[in-house]
């Protein structure tokens, strides 16, 4: 919608409803985006994104929208969660405890049926893809980032970038049509 | 049930809301008791011939004893036992299926903490026992000392909490094991990949364990089991409870319960109460202040509730703002580019060596020096981790340490990305720490040089050394 604020207006002038809006908005995506890195694993995949949020409401003040999308800043610190939390074994909760939240505990079963049902079409279909264009289409697409920043952060040249994502959205589309 | 991730919205909206309220003051939950979360577990029968024996106390082998998972030092982590302080044990508990039980005992460290440890009992002594695989299911018991503790702050030897003096503490485990050895998470997820994973016990051999020290004015504990909820008594001068169930009736999504710290003071009470949404096994506690009784949770005997204060702590004290602006060096590590790979993250990557002079002594664990990576950078390599150093360290010491996580230099980014170190006084200023938290100096990555000491410019790897 036009009118809708953006995900950037929501982080930095949002107050505590904008907060609310954002991750209403954006954690299925943050959510999407761990859980085709953790794989079969909800209670991680929750805790991560728990801990995403708690840590983006924390440090919302140092988010500067002229570096970057709110989306992108929110991959980010879901991604070094992640590779902290493969590291030292265990998911960071600091913020979380910092924050006063308390740890949602849910049986596994409960959430694996949640994960199964709330697993888009989208998702299972950019899983099947090729890792090189699953990756561009994920920054591309989904975090918002230029073609010269994936170009540098994957080690290829622009044009590389621009055929993964065209090849990969291609092949989406196809898949998508083909299951419809 | 409530979507969990429903509920996550609502409590960082309520989250949120208090920050603003508060002018972001929010409550302070320590850093090294985070670690709390990932407990341990115990029990007290022997599995023979796939089936639950009690076995008497009388008779049993005694197996080598269990070691530190590191060795530990007076001046690092939690520190070491302080000589005598470890006494009798100060609670003891029953197993559900009969035979050796359980106990606690409770001493203080070489840094200042407060340390609770909890094993199966022989004979007065502590240990774990060799059964659902653990220590090859020797069917022996392998005493345990009081430095068998965690090598950092919080951690994961055994069953073993240790706290800063005047905090209180709940720790709960609903799938604590009979062996009294730690059962990892990634155990509990799927069939052992690594070879020195343990094998799940059966959910019927496991217990529903929680343990804690709620201070001088507790009096009494209000736990869940089968058959409803019970209170007992809690002990000593910390306020110490023990208490062993059969598992199954409070429900966890992994192996990890959850616990609770805050503080009991006189007249009011900043502790113990459970997660309001979900079932633990500790219900409800009792505080005598005076000579009035009151509970804090539900379910307790004593209808009195206990007035409660929100810990409204400076938020300087634990993110603080003023710099010393003290020069820090930073020297970046190449790493292998398989430990790249591991890492997700492009060859070359590296691990950064922060460098400083340490304005102020750390004598405890109740201050220490943290490093902060900040990262404000699109496309940089976000070096988004931080650690602390957790041990003593003396005033104008030159301090050299490495950061955990692996990052990928960005040339455009460097000016946007630095290590920050900050002395952490988390308590607030004291005759013993009278320094507040404050940040000591921030390096740009863009400052950054190589092991060499020539400035840093992110050329390739046949240029740089493995660090």
């Amino acid at each position: 919608m036009p009118g809708d604020p953006s995900d950037e207006e929501l982080l930095v002038g949002g107050g505590a409803h904008g907060f609310a809006l954002l991750y209403e908005r954006r954690h299925p995506l943050v959510r999407g985006y761990l859980r085709r890195r953790v794989g079969s694993h909800p209670d991680l995949v929750l805790d991560l994104v728990a801990e995403t949020f708690a840590r983006a409401l924390e440090r919302r003040g140092q988010f500067d929208p002229q570096r970057g999308t709110a989306v992108g800043w929110l991959l980010g610190i879901a991604r070094h969660l992640l590779l902290d939390a493969v590291r030292a074994g265990r998911v960071a909760d600091a913020s979380r405890r910092r924050l006063g939240m308390e740890r949602i505990v849910v049986a596994d079963e409960q959430l694996e049926r949640i994960e199964r049902e709330s697993t888009s079409e989208l998702e299972r279909s950019l899983a099947g893809l090729p890792q090189e264009q699953r990756e561009a289409i994920e920054r591309r697409v989904l975090a918002e980032e230029t073609y010269a920043a994936i170009a540098a952060r994957v080690g290829c040249s622009e044009q590389v970038v621009r055929k993964r994502v065209s090849r990969g959205l291609a092949t989406l589309r196809r898949k998508m049509g083909e299951s419809a | 049930m409530t979507d969990p991730y429903t509920a996550l919205g609502r409590q960082l909206a309520a989250a949120a809301e208090r920050l603003d309220s508060q002018g972001a003051t929010s409550r302070r939950l320590r850093a090294w008791l985070s670690h709390r979360l990932n407990a341990a577990a115990v029990a007290a029968v022997l599995a023979l011939g796939g089936g639950a024996v009690a076995v008497a106390a009388t008779g049993l082998l005694s197996g080598a004893p269990v070691r530190p998972e590191a060795s530990l030092s007076p001046v690092v982590g939690n520190g070491l036992p302080v000589p005598g302080t470890p006494g009798a044990l100060a609670v003891r508990a029953a197993d559900p299926d009969g035979g050796m039980g359980w106990g606690m005992r409770i001493f203080r460290t070489t840094r200042g903490q407060l340390c609770a440890q909890v094993g199966r009992e022989h004979d007065g002594q502590l240990g774990e026992l060799g059964l659902d695989s653990a220590f090859g299911d020797d069917g022996r018991f392998h005493a345990l000392s009081p430095d068998v503790l965690p090598p950092g702050y919080g951690g994961s030897s055994g069953q073993v909490e240790c706290l800063p003096a005047g905090q209180t503490v709940i720790v709960e485990d609903a799938n604590a094991d009979r062996s009294a050895m730690r059962l990892l998470p990634e155990e509990f997820r799927e069939p052992p990949k690594n070879p020195k994973h343990r094998e799940v016990p059966p959910a019927s051999d496991l217990r529903a364990l929680a343990y804690g020290l709620l201070g001088p004015h507790a009096v009494s504990v209000t736990y869940r089991t089968r058959g409803g909820l019970r209170t007992m008594p809690a002990r000593g001068p910390e306020g110490a409870f023990l208490i062993v169930e059969p598992a199954g009736y409070v429900k966890s999504s992994s192996l990890v319960g959850g616990s609770v710290d805050g503080q009991a003071t006189a007249g009011s009470v900043e502790v113990t109460a459970p997660y309001r949404d979900a079932a633990t096994i500790v219900t409800a506690a009792a505080f005598r202040f005076g000579a009035e009784v009151c509970s804090q949770g539900r379910g307790s005997p004593v209808r009195k509730s206990c007035p409660t204060r929100r810990m409204r702590l400076p938020q300087r004290w634990f993110s603080p703002k003023h710099s010393l602006h003290e020069p820090i060096r930073l020297t970046l590590l190449l790493q292998p580019p398989k430990a790249c790979r591991a890492a997700f993250l492009l060859d070359p990557c590296y691990k950064g060596e922060v460098r400083f002079t340490a304005p102020y002594a750390v004598t405890s664990a109740a201050t220490d020096y943290d490093i902060q990576s900040r990262a404000q950078c699109k496309i940089g390599g976000r070096p988004e981790t931080g650690w602390a150093l957790e041990r003593d360290i003396r005033r104008n010491e030159v301090v050299r340490t490495v950061s955990l996580g692996l990052f990928v230099f960005t040339p455009s980014c460097a000016t946007h990305e630095s290590f920050q170190v900050i002395y952490q006084n988390e308590q607030g200023p004291s005759a013993a720490h009278p320094h507040e938290s404050v940040i000591v100096g921030t390096v740009s990555m863009s400052r950054a040089r190589h092991p060499g000491g020539a400035p840093f410019t992110g050329q390739g790897r046949s240029s740089l050394r493995t660090g």
